[in-house]
């Protein structure tokens, strides 16, 4: 984290990107500290892994929104998607592994075909999202009509595993950051991909064709996603297809604090990281302050707004 | 009860949150900032901490649940049993990821019992395993809840449809027509409670189902599906259905029709209409028992006593027949649901009872006196 902004630090435009991210960084922090003033256990290894691992799986599909979001589309169909592959997790995954594997790889294709329909039949990716997403909650309740099942022996040994020198929620945090930030920073399928949302006309001059660089977009979320529902069902021990139906938006309101636009052609790794644990701590921060719980969902908006204005503000400043 | 000191409460929150915005780090334990849904005191030394989570806040049920959980605390408080309490409530719809969420950063802050009203039957098993593990009691009520660690405390979906079938069928004579109004069709509860309405039919040849429609155990649902099919089906004598013959009635009232003997909810606003309706056709309310928040908490003290309590424990249903009608009816406020009184020595006598195979107690109806 600290190497991207101190990388970023040199150019102004630099600046402006990491910027956002910085807004959030700053509020994560104060959150840590308000939390650990009221709750100082907050900062030993197993009450920040407690505090942190609600955000892992919220992450995983925060970094699938932000690759659709650094292409200029927004993908409304993530959380039924997450919630489907619990429910595969929970059923296939266990009877057979063979065909749960490739259920779940098939659910990739399918993000891919989605990626080639909206780009060959020019559907706004909005709508053909929000279509999907009915596809995958369908899906989800023709697997398993009722909340249930049980993770396979691995996933859930991955959800409790608890080491002691280090919180483990970090690590999958890290790495998929660490992942995303390789593919969309230093390789040449990332350069394309923020082509494509910033200036599609110079992509296709160049030759490239962006029907694939938008199929790889959505390859790369599609198997985010599943991760992301991998995780969330690790922790929930079953499946269930509404599990996750909140992601949709909180993931946009993930990248958005993370220093990503509407607009496309930004990709922020590290800040939707920053973003998705922010988010997270909301509700904790909220819990520990005794905030009424019917109070908490407009509280929890306000900051996010907050941050925004935040955001807005430096952004100002620096132009 | 607590209905003026609201807006306030609100206010308080609203400067909590400045609090947060403004990054100046509020050092105490949140002075001011007690919500409606959560009360907390003082450090009570080593008297335990309760603290109850809950899935769903979204209906009346519910909130007497929290509200009777947290008038029992209090008092435990003030008697020196519990040193502190803490309700709450997942925001959303019955979301099992914001309710471990919520569970999460309740056992940051230690408590030594927890009492869960589950939002999923499957999803909170892991975060119950970490709890316990972590030394906490874990009582899970008002839904099972397949975690071994955790001790569960219920009312009888079987006793619950016996009561809202036999009494009616009784009521209207064992003959004529009836609409069965079946509850969240899907759900393993609903299953159960239809599976003991089809038996009990059968012991009834003379009465025929002339239509089952799904009601959802919501009075508003109700009212459009029995209203839907009221002109396709002859006169209607009984709707047996789960805590939704409020609805039913305004469905038969507003077709110009004759109410017939419904299963009412057991809140104020339907026993009061019940009563004021003067309706006297083998009416029945019956629903689970919210006080069941209480006796989870009595549950886990006598576990933290070291005290014996089953794994799994069925608590009575409320029914509230016509002769308690009255009684219930000018203690309850409209939004408010029929509960148990659950005391300590109650709760103990229930234990012995379920121990040693004896009758269920029965607590006592409220008197207007109260």
């Amino acid at each position: 984290m600290t190497d991207a902004l101190t990388s970023a630090l040199p150019t102004r435009a630099g600046v402006r990107r990491s910027a956002p991210a910085a807004v959030s960084t700053i509020a994560l922090a104060a959150m840590v500290v308000l939390c650990a003033s009221l709750q100082p256990d907050v900062l030993t290894v197993p009450g920040f892994s407690l505090v942190l691992s609600v955000a892992v799986p919220l992450i995983f599909a925060a970094q699938a929104q932000m690759i659709l979001m650094s292409i200029g589309d927004i993908d409304l169909g993530i959380g039924s998607f997450v919630g489907l592959v619990t429910v595969i997790a929970a059923t296939e995954l266990v009877s057979s592994p063979l065909l749960g594997t490739l259920i779940l790889f098939a659910l990739i294709a399918g993000y891919a075909v989605l990626g080639a329909l909206i780009h060959l039949r020019r559907v706004p990716a909005l709508i053909a999202t929000l279509g999907a997403s009915f596809v995958w909650l369908g899906l989800g309740l023709f697997v398993l009509p009722t909340p249930g099942g049980t993770t396979p022996e691995w996933l859930a040994s991955f959800g409790a595993w608890q080491p002691t020198s280090f919180p483990a929620p970090l690590l999958p945090i890290l790495a998929v950051a660490l992942l995303v930030y390789l593919m969309s920073a230093r390789s040449t399928l990332g350069v394309r991909i923020r082509a494509l949302g910033s200036n599609p006309t110079a992509l296709e001059r160049a030759g490239l064709s962006p029907l694939s660089s938008r199929v790889a977009a959505y390859t790369a979320a599609g198997a985010l996603g599943v991760l992301s529902g991998l995780l969330l069902s690790s922790q929930t021990g079953g499946g269930d297809v509404s599990s996750a139906s909140s992601y949709t938006l909180i993931t946009v309101a993930a990248v958005i604090l993370g220093g990503g636009s509407f607009r496309g052609g930004s990709a922020v790794p590290w800040g939707v990281a920053i973003g998705g644990m922010a988010l997270g701590l909301v509700s904790v921060t909220l819990s520990l302050l005794d905030v009424a719980t019917n109070l908490q969902s407009a509280v929890q908006g306000g900051i996010v707004l907050a941050v925004l204005a935040g955001r807005a503000l430096i952004g100002r400043v620096l132009r | 009860m607590r209905i003026p000191s609201t807006s306030w409460r609100r206010i308080a929150a609203a400067a909590s949150l400045a609090t947060v915005t403004f990054l100046t780090s509020a050092c105490g334990t949140g002075t001011g900032s007690n919500g409606d849904a959560a009360g907390s005191a003082a450090k009570g030394g080593d008297k335990p901490f309760i603290a109850l989570s809950n899935g769903f806040i979204g209906n009346g049920w519910r909130q007497t649940m929290v509200a009777a959980f947290e008038d029992a605390a209090k008092q435990a408080q003030a008697d020196g049993l519990i040193g502190k309490y803490k309700a709450i409530n997942a925001p959303g719809d019955n979301s099992a990821t914001e309710q471990i969420a919520q569970i999460k950063s309740l056992l940051l802050q230690k408590p030594d019992a927890l009492l869960i009203d589950p939002s999923s039957p499957t999803a909170l098993k892991p975060v119950i395993q970490q709890a316990c593990n972590a030394g906490v009691k874990v009582v899970v009520f008002d839904s099972a809840i397949d975690a071994p660690c955790a001790h569960v405390i219920q009312n009888s979906f079987t006793d619950w449809a016996t009561h809202a079938a036999k009494p009616l069928l009784e009521g209207i004579g064992g003959k004529g027509n009836v609409i069965v109004s079946r509850g969240v069709v899907g759900s393993q509860p609903e299953a159960e409670m239809h599976k003991t309405t089809q038996k009990i039919l059968t012991d009834y040849p003379s009465v025929k189902t002339a239509a089952t429609v799904t009601g959802m155990c919501d009075g508003a649902t109700a009212q459009k599906a029995v209203l839907g099919v009221l002109s396709s089906v002859p006169k209607v004598d009984g709707v047996i259905g789960c805590g939704d013959g409020y609805g039913v009635a305004q469905a038969f009232t507003s077709a110009g029709k004759d109410v017939p003997a419904v299963t009412f909810e057991t809140n104020g606003r339907a026993l009061n209409y019940w009563k004021d309706k003067k309706i006297d056709n083998g009416s029945v309310a019956v629903m689970s028992d919210p006080g069941q928040s209480v006796a989870a908490m009595w549950a886990a003290l006598d576990l933290l006593d070291g005290k014996k309590v089953p794994k799994h424990m069925t608590l009575p249903i409320v029914l509230v027949e016509q002769k308690d009608r009255d009684a219930w009816a000018s203690v309850l406020k409209p939004d408010q649901y029929a509960a148990w009184p659950w005391t300590r020595d109650l709760f103990r006598q229930q234990v012995e009872a379920a121990e040693n195979g004896g009758e269920p107690v029965q607590p006592p109806v409220p008197t207007a006196a109260d």
